[in-house]
C-alpha cells in the first residue's frame, strides 16, 4: 500500500513538473513567435513604405529642371532601390530568393545612378535614356501597386508568410487556414504573401530586362575579349599545363586530367598531389593555378617575393607587368600583377598572385581579369597634364602621379591621369579622366594589417 | 577614526589598487616575456583571443598556456612560415600583432579593424566547405561575392549570407561557430578578387540535393563535392 502511495505521488509531482515545464516552454515559444512576427510584418512594411518612396523620386527625377534637382532625385532613387533589395531579402523564405523582382529593382538603382553620373559630368539623359527611364516608371508603378494590395490583404485577412508543408501527425494551424482562406477568395489566388511575391516574380520574368548603356548587370555573361581564336585538345591542354608547372619551379611532377570544365572559359583541369590547374579550350591559356603546398619558413620580405614574382612572370612571357596590392599574410603574400603598356598600367589587365615568402615561389595565380579584359588600346589623351592637374583641389599636395586604365561600373573603362595626393593626414587616388578631364574616381588608401588597401 | 585618516585610509587604498592595476597591465602586455606551456597571465590570454581571431583553436580563453594553446600555436607558427616550437618568443608574437592589428590611415589614425565582412564570410565557408578542398573553400566565398555583385540577389555580404533559404548553415545555426582558419585565409582570398568557380552563382552537393531548380542550372565546375552553377 504504502509502496503504491508512492509511486502515485512521485508521479504527481513528475507530471506537475513536466505540466509547468511545458507551459513555461509554450510561453517561451510564444514569445519567439510574436518576436519574428514582428520583425516580419516590420520588414514588410519597410519594404512597402520604401518601395512607395522609391516610386515617388523616380516621377519626381523625371520632371526636375534642374540638374541639381534631378541630381538629387536620381540620388534618393538609387539609394531607394538598394534599401528594398535589403528590405526584401529579410522577408522569410523556404526558397532562395526572388531573382527577377531583385534584378528589376536593382536596374533602377543602376540606371539612375549611372545617369547621374553623367549629369555630373555636364551631360543631360538623351531621348533614349528618358525613354528607358519612363518604361521603369511603368513598370515600378504595377510593381508598386500589386505590393500595396498585398499590404492591405495581409492587414485585412489572415494571409500566412510562407507556405510550409505541416509533418502528417500536425495538421498546420496556419496552412489549414490559408488552404481555406484561398477557396474563398478563388483557386487562383495564393495562399501566402511569399507566393503572392514569388508570383510578382513570375510574372516580372516574362518581361524583358533593360538594356542600356553603362550598366553593371550581370546577367548577360561577358565575352572574354583577350583569349587567342586557337582551339586546343586536351593534349595540348596537358602539355600547356605540364610547361607552366615547369616554369613555376615543379620538374618532375605528372598531371592528370581531373575534369573538364564549361562556361566562358570552358576547359580541362588537371591535379596533381598539392596542384590544381585549368588550361582554357579557347587558346590553350592556364586560367587558374592553385599549390597548396605546406609554406616553409619566411626568408623573403613582401617586396622581395613580390619581386620574385614578377621575375617568374618575366622568364614565362608575360613581360611588362608591375606588382601593386600587395597584401602580407605572414608565410604567403597576395598580389596583382599589372599590365603596363606605355607606361600606363592597365588595371583591369590583371593576374593574380599568391606567392610565397619562403622561396617567393608563385602557389596561386588566376589570369581570368587579364583574358576578359586585355584588348589593344589606343592611349591617346585628349588633355594634357597640366590641365588635368588643375582639375584636383588646390589644397590637396601631389605625392604621386601617373597614368593608368581604370575599370569603370559595368564592363566599360576610362583612361585617365592617375594622382595620389595627400590631405588632412590621409592619402587617396584621384582619376582625373584624360579624355574630358572629369573627376572619375577616387579611392581612399588604408593600411590594414596587410598592407595598402583601397577604399 | 575621524574623517582625515578616514579619507587618507581611502585615497591609500585606491593608489594601491590603481599601482596594482597599472603594474599588472604593463607586466601583461603580450611580448613581455617568452611564453610556453604552463604560462599563465592576461598576456597568455590576450595570445588566445588574437589567436581565436584568426581562426586558430585554443580552447577556451582563461589565460591558461595548455594543450590547446600550444596546437593553436604550433599551427599559427606552421601556416605562417615561423619556426615550429610551440614557443612564443618575439617573431610569433610580431606576426601575430601585425596580422589582428587595426587598419589605420596613411597618417596612422587608427579606424577600426574592418574585418566583420571577412569573418562572417568565413564562417559561412567554415560552415559550408570546412572538409572540401582549399580551391573549393574560396570558390564558395566567391560564390557569395559573385551574388553580391549580381542584380538577381542583394548587394552586401551579410544581406546574401542572411537572406533566407539560401544557406543551410545560417538556418541551423552552424554559421555561429567559429571559422577554421583555411576558411579566413580563403575568404581573403575571394575579397582580393580570385574566383575558381568562374563566376558561379550557386553550388550543390550532387549526392545530398534533390531540388529541381538548382540542378536546372548551367553547371561550370565540380570541386571536391561541390558543382558551382551559374
Amino acid at each position: 500500500m504504502r509502496k503504491k502511495n508512492f509511486w502515485i505521488s512521485t508521479l504527481a509531482v513528475l507530471l506537475t513538473f513536466s505540466l509547468l515545464w511545458g507551459f513555461s516552454e509554450n510561453r517561451r515559444a510564444a514569445d519567439f513567435r510574436i518576436a519574428s512576427e514582428n520583425q516580419n510584418q516590420r520588414s514588410f512594411s519597410d519594404f512597402v513604405s520604401n518601395l512607395d518612396g522609391l516610386e515617388t523620386n523616380l516621377a519626381k527625377s523625371r520632371v526636375a529642371s534642374t540638374p541639381l534637382q534631378q541630381l538629387y532625385y536620381l540620388g534618393q532613387t538609387s539609394l531607394q532601390s538598394e534599401i528594398t533589395v535589403k528590405d526584401l531579402s529579410l522577408l522569410p523564405a523556404e526558397e532562395v530568393g526572388l531573382a527577377y523582382v531583385d534584378q528589376f529593382l536593382n536596374q533602377i538603382g543602376d540606371f539612375s545612378w549611372s545617369l547621374s553620373q553623367q549629369i555630373v559630368k555636364g551631360d543631360q539623359p538623351d531621348s533614349k535614356q528618358e525613354e528607358t527611364l519612363a518604361a521603369m516608371h511603368d513598370r515600378l508603378i504595377d510593381v508598386n501597386r500589386k505590393i500595396q494590395e498585398l499590404a492591405v490583404n495581409l492587414q485585412t485577412n489572415n494571409i500566412v508568410w510562407v507556405d510550409k508543408p505541416s509533418p502528417p501527425w500536425m495538421p498546420g494551424v496556419k496552412t489549414a487556414a490559408a488552404a481555406s482562406q484561398a477557396q474563398e477568395a478563388g483557386a487562383d489566388e495564393p495562399s501566402s504573401l511569399r507566393a503572392s511575391l514569388e508570383q510578382l516574380d513570375a510574372s516580372l520574368q516574362k518581361l524583358p530586362p533593360f538594356t542600356y548603356s553603362g550598366q553593371t548587370d550581370t546577367h548577360a555573361v561577358p565575352e572574354p575579349l583577350g583569349l587567342p581564336d586557337l582551339k586546343v585538345k586536351e593534349e595540348q591542354a596537358h602539355q600547356a599545363a605540364q610547361e607552366f608547372i615547369k616554369s613555376i619551379g615543379y620538374q618532375n611532377t605528372d598531371l592528370k586530367l581531373s575534369a573538364t570544365t564549361s562556361g566562358v572559359f570552358e576547359g580541362y583541369s588537371f591535379t596533381a598531389e598539392n596542384i590544381s590547374i585549368d588550361v582554357c579550350k579557347r587558346g590553350g591559356v592556364i586560367t587558374f593555378f592553385r599549390d597548396e603546398r605546406p609554406l616553409g619558413l619566411q626568408k623573403l620580405s613582401a617586396k622581395q617575393a613580390a619581386a620574385k614574382a614578377v621575375q617568374t612572370l618575366q622568364a614565362m612571357g608575360w613581360k611588362s607587368f608591375i606588382a601593386t596590392a600587395v597584401e602580407d599574410f605572414g608565410g604567403y603574400i597576395q598580389m596583382d600583377a599589372v599590365y603596363v603598356q606605355d607606361n600606363v598600367r592597365i588595371y583591369p589587365d590583371k593576374i593574380r598572385l599568391v606567392v610565397t615568402k619562403d622561396n617567393g615561389q608563385i602557389i596561386g595565380y588566376d589570369a581570368t581579369p587579364y583574358w576578359l579584359f586585355h584588348h589593344q588600346r589606343t592611349l591617346k589623351p585628349q588633355i594634357t597634364a597640366k590641365q588635368a592637374k588643375s582639375k584636383l583641389r588646390q589644397d590637396v599636395q601631389i605625392k604621386e602621379n601617373g597614368m593608368a586604365v581604370i575599370s569603370l561600373p559595368g564592363y566599360a573603362e576610362a583612361f585617365c591621369y592617375e594622382y595620389r595626393v595627400h590631405k588632412d593626414g590621409e592619402d587617396y587616388l584621384i582619376y582625373i579622366n584624360a579624355q574630358d578631364a572629369t573627376e572619375e574616381k577616387i579611392q581612399r588608401i588604408v593600411i590594414t594589417p596587410r598592407g595598402e588597401f583601397l577604399q | 577614526m575621524s574623517l582625515n585618516s578616514r579619507k587618507a585610509l581611502l585615497l591609500g587604498v585606491i593608489f594601491l589598487v590603481v599601482l596594482l592595476v597599472v603594474s599588472s597591465l604593463s607586466y601583461a602586455a603580450l611580448g613581455d616575456r617568452l611564453l610556453a606551456r604552463g604560462s599563465r597571465g592576461p598576456e597568455v590570454t590576450e595570445l588566445q583571443k588574437r589567436l581565436q581571431m584568426l581562426g586558430y583553436v585554443v580552447g577556451p580563453i582563461d589565460g591558461i598556456f595548455g594543450r590547446q594553446t600550444e596546437a593553436g600555436v604550433r599551427l599559427f607558427q606552421k601556416e605562417h612560415g615561423l619556426a615550429v616550437d610551440g614557443l612564443v618568443g618575439k617573431n610569433t608574437v610580431r606576426e601575430l600583432k601585425r596580422l589582428t592589428g587595426q587598419t589605420v590611415t596613411t597618417g596612422g589614425k587608427a579606424v577600426g579593424y574592418k574585418n566583420s565582412d571577412v569573418n562572417l564570410l568565413a564562417r559561412l565557408v567554415s560552415a559550408e566547405a570546412k572538409g572540401e578542398p582549399y580551391r573549393g573553400q574560396v570558390a564558395v566565398a566567391a560564390v557569395v561575392l559573385n551574388r553580391v555583385k549580381s542584380s538577381q540577389f542583394p548587394n552586401s555580404i551579410s544581406d546574401v549570407i542572411y537572406q533566407p533559404g539560401a544557406f543551410s548553415p545560417v538556418a541551423n545555426g552552424q554559421i555561429w561557430k567559429e571559422p577554421v582558419s583555411s576558411a579566413i585565409k580563403a575568404a581573403n582570398e575571394a575579397l582580393a578578387g580570385t574566383d575558381p568557380s568562374y563566376g558561379a552563382l550557386f553550388f550543390f552537393n550532387p549526392a545530398k540535393t534533390t531540388n529541381k531548380y538548382i540542378w536546372s542550372r548551367p553547371q561550370i565546375i565540380q570541386i571536391g563535392n561541390h558543382i558551382f552553377a551559374r
